[in-house]
């Protein structure tokens, strides 16, 4: 067993560090929260709710989430194959595919807000659309910071900072990317499915 | 062990049995526990492989666990 794996079974050496995993409880923990106050404030106002969240589109949701699942998948593919080839050329264009998509998301999801506040559907509509727009705007903005990351990160990769053996912010960065794709998946089924 | 690519396709199969029973499901209290049974499954299949938990210490494994079930009987509880 290599040292950075014999590392990784000790509870302060989790994949992509300490650090970027406190980060991420609290932003789940966050998110959690948000979803857990917006689910009570439902019960004191089921039919709003339900008629508010049929106004909300579950295909376009739906893409959005295999966009961004597959953006996951790639980054997966990219840290493999930097782990093993260092900045290949095969790395290299998995995390182009990762930004790319990651871009559409945002791309999509932007089409959707354009959508709503077309209809007149802003932040102060009603009680539902005051907390999609809060939890799902504070969702698009750690999109937009994990793609800042990982453009950063890339164009590190290409510049040679990092090698197979060196690979921490690599790890971090992927990371914070799925954190991304982890509270869509709590996101998208509370506010766009559930009943 | 399952590649990333099987746990992928799987993740999007998922999606799509969550888009095709939310459309054609008349709501029913068994509804939500299902959606949200399948997005935990989502969560600690991202958690396992993509987030490579799989080879940290169980901890980390607990406390995704813990997240899953805690996300699943909360939010089906609530609704």
């Amino acid at each position: 067993m290599s040292k950075s794996e014999d590392r990784r079974k000790s509870i302060y050496y989790p994949p992509g560090g300490i650090l970027v995993w406190l980060f991420i409880v609290l932003e789940v923990a966050t998110f959690t929260m948000g979803l857990l106050t917006f689910a009570y404030q439902r019960m004191g106002n089921a039919q709003l709710f339900n008629t508010s969240r049929q106004m909300l589109d579950v295909s376009s949701g739906t893409v959005n989430t295999i966009v961004l699942l597959t953006s996951g998948f790639f980054m997966a593919e990219a840290l493999a194959v930097f782990k093993k080839e260092g900045g290949s050329r095969r790395c290299n264009l998995l995390m182009l595919g990762t930004i790319s998509l990651g871009g559409l998301f945002l791309l999509l999801k932007g089409i959707e807000y354009s959508s709503k506040l077309a209809k007149g559907i802003g932040l102060e509509h009603n009680q539902f659309f005051t907390y999609y727009w809060l939890l799902t705007g504070f969702h698009f903005l750690h999109v937009v910071v994990g793609l800042a990351i990982l453009i950063g990160i890339n164009l590190r990769i290409r510049a040679g900072h990092y090698n197979e053996k060196d690979c921490l912010d690599v790890e971090s960065a992927a990371a914070f990317w799925h954190m991304c794709d982890v509270i869509w998946l709590m996101l998208f089924p509370v506010m766009y499915l559930l009943r | 062990m399952f590649s990333n690519r099987t746990v992928w396709i799987a993740l999007v199969l998922l999606t799509l049995l969550g888009l095709s029973f939310s459309e054609s499901l008349r709501p029913s209290p068994g509804f939500n526990l299902y959606v949200l049974s399948l997005y935990g499954m989502k969560i600690f299949a991202i958690g396992l492989k993509f987030m490579e938990l799989k080879d940290a210490h169980p901890f980390w494994r607990i406390l995704l666990s813990g997240l899953v079930v805690f996300f699943v009987v909360s939010f089906s509880a609530i609704y």
